[in-house]
């Protein structure tokens, strides 16, 4: 009897142990999301942030996500993907399960370091369920541009979470701060620079003229030849060879480091997003 | 030998009349012409000029390595030149004085271009000229004083070359093509081979120690079309310079000129190419003969604010070449200008940019 009482025991255990689960996630067992969302919100496959900026991102992810109804994640990858970022990013969300509520809404944030490029991307079944426009998925992509090209990634994280989250318009009161690029000054003309090149401009087109006006040019080889021309006794033009140089052509999307790729794909729903180089 | 050709009508002397076969008294506007003055100095002998309407005059008393005594013709003035000067003006009684020995021999010109431009349209121009350009002073015009004016026969030697030339380049073709999402350049590498021949003819370079060579140069092209057989008539009333060098020391500069002049034609075929780099280059030129030639020059000489200036006008052409003084407020205000339509655009064009 003693062996019944210990297998009772341990199916009863088995069985709390379920129901807490389901309690602590408060979701229930028909909430397929639940199984997924449990995972990992931050992969740094390409080793970018320290242990303790993960932890960060991860307590934030979970936490910003859930006030926004959306799983936000952040994957970097040193490999080559042999995908276009945003494919990537939406196979990344698709595959692992990431998504919240009934259209599986979840935003991507995907820095691929092999490709040297940095992808948005929002996945929603249905077009009226994104939290972000194509505007403001651009606004993203242009305020993670500067921590991006100057190699601060935990804070392009960071700021793509704030972003998120300004963007989704959710007030989550002194626990969050408004992203920093639109604390940031917008960059001005710098006058002084301007002034010194109107200087060196204007002192070269007054040497210039100056230095022109008396000054007639020699006479061509044309004048003391006879009969004004040149006779080719031989002309050769040998074909050599051909060296072929082969680009990838930065597309919309994927700009490369100038900047400007756009957010799009998002107008019948399923998810869109846009790429951009560092 | 001072050479002076005298007005039949009034006896004063007789100057060329520009662009025209004729030699003119300023006085009774009696007009001989050249041909008739050429029959009678044919007629008279080669060396002996004592016939009608020519005067002449014993060569100097001394004469050192730098300078000639010469005594006018006309009143009697002694004329002191340089070993080079080979027509003159009187100083004294402003006769024109031909020094014939200076253009005798071996130093008697081929060729003589007669001046187009007479004294009046220099001067004009001149005029013309200082009222010119924005950065000229104000009262330049005004304030400038016109010290000298002097037509010149300029001596010069005059090459004919033959030259040819072998031109080896490498050269590039660029070509892109766009294959789904790959644009491929093309670079089409080729070897070009030259052999070009050509002939330059009468390459000038002036043989007087007095002028600028590069001011000389950029006075060309002279028109060869009005080239005549050398004439002592055509110097009356001119001042005018013997050669100061044989051809063989101004050869070489002819040479660079011809050389010059063949290898940028013969880069010039290399037509239709992205890059076109000379590798390498043979020129053979061969001489095939030198004149010695008179070009005409007006050099006119003045003073503003206690400094002297010269602009030198081609005689035949009237192409000038000279500089002008410069107004400081003139150039102060352009750089002024200048400096903030730049620096506005700048501004512009940073701020698009952001």
């Amino acid at each position: 009897m003693k062996w019944k009482r210990t297998i009772l025991l341990l199916l009863f255990g088995i069985l709390l142990t379920g129901l807490g689960d389901v309690f602590l996630t408060g979701s229930g067992a028909n909430d397929a999301d639940a199984v997924f969302a449990s995972g990992s919100w931050v992969d740094d496959g390409a080793w970018l942030f320290e242990e303790s900026e993960i932890r960060q991102l991860e307590e934030d992810c979970a936490s910003y996500g859930d006030e926004i109804g959306a799983d936000l994640v952040i994957v970097t990858v040193d490999q080559d993907t042999n995908e276009a970022g945003t494919d990537y990013a939406r196979s990344y969300l698709l595959e692992n399960g990431f998504g919240k509520g009934s259209g599986r809404e979840g935003i991507i944030f995907l820095i691929d370091m092999y490709q040297r490029e940095y992808t948005v991307y929002e996945y929603n079944k249905e077009a009226s369920g994104y939290l972000l426009t194509d505007y403001e998925g651009d606004c993203i992509l242009d305020a993670l541009e500067s921590p991006m090209r100057s190699g601060r990634y935990y804070d392009a994280a960071r700021e793509f979470l704030d972003c998120c989250v300004y963007y989704a318009g959710v007030d989550l009161g002194d626990n969050y701060d408004s992203p920093s690029s639109l604390h940031a000054e917008p960059a001005g003309v710098n006058w002084l620079i301007c002034v010194v090149i109107g200087l060196a401009g204007g002192a070269l087109i007054t040497g210039i003229l100056i230095a022109t006006r008396n000054g007639d040019q020699k006479p061509s080889s044309g004048v003391y030849m006879k009969d004004g021309r040149l006779e080719i006794r031989h002309r050769d033009d040998v074909f050599i060879n051909t060296t072929v140089v082969k680009r990838k052509i930065e597309t919309e999307s994927r700009s490369g480091k100038g900047g400007g790729g756009g957010f799009s794909g998002g107008k019948s729903g399923g998810g869109h997003g846009g790429s951009r180089g560092f | 030998m001072v050479k002076n050709y005298k007005c039949p009508g009034c006896g004063a002397s007789l100057v060329y009349e520009e662009g025209s076969e004729f030699l003119a008294c300023p006085y009774c506007e009696t007009r001989v012409a050249l041909k008739d003055l050429q029959e009678e100095a044919a007629g008279a002998g080669e060396e002996e000029t004592d016939g009608a309407g020519e005067e002449e005059t014993s060569e100097a008393e001394t004469q050192d390595a730098e300078t000639s005594q010469f005594q006018c013709s006309s009143c009697g003035g002694e004329l002191v030149t340089d070993a080079y000067t080979a027509a003159t003006i009187c100083p004294f009684c402003g006769s024109p004085s031909i020094l014939k020995t200076r253009l005798s021999g071996k130093y008697k010109p081929d060729l003589l271009i007669p001046f187009s431009i007479g004294k009046e349209e220099a001067k004009k121009q001149f005029r013309d000229w200082t009222k010119s350009g924005f950065f000229t002073p104000k009262g330049f015009y005004s304030q400038n004083t016109l010290e000298s004016i002097n037509g010149i026969y300029v001596p010069y030697w005059l090459y004919d070359f033959d030259a040819s030339v072998h031109m080896e380049a490498s050269a590039t073709r660029v070509r892109t093509q766009r294959k789904g999402s790959y644009e491929y350049t093309y670079t089409d590498h080729f070897r070009l081979r030259r052999d070009t021949e050509t002939s330059f003819d009468r390459i000038p370079v002036d043989a007087s120690k007095q002028m600028p060579d590069d001011t000389m140069e950029r006075l060309e092209p002279f028109s060869y079309e009005k080239l005549e057989a050398f004439e002592m008539p055509y110097l009356s009333g001119y001042m005018a310079e013997r050669t100061n060098f044989e051809s063989s020391q101004l050869e070489p500069r002819a040479r660079e000129r011809a050389k010059s002049y063949a290898e940028r034609a013969t880069r010039d075929t290399m037509q239709g190419y992205a890059t076109v780099n000379v590798t390498s280059c043979n020129t053979r030129l061969g001489k095939r003969k030198q004149e010695y030639a008179m070009l005409p020059v007006w050099v006119l000489s003045y003073r503003y604010k206690n400094k002297n200036w010269q602009l030198y006008l081609n005689g035949q052409t009237g192409r000038r070449i000279g500089s002008l003084p410069v107004d400081p407020g003139r150039a102060a205000a352009c750089f002024g200008i200048c400096s903030a339509v730049v620096t506005v655009l700048a501004g512009l064009i940073w701020g698009i940019v952001l």
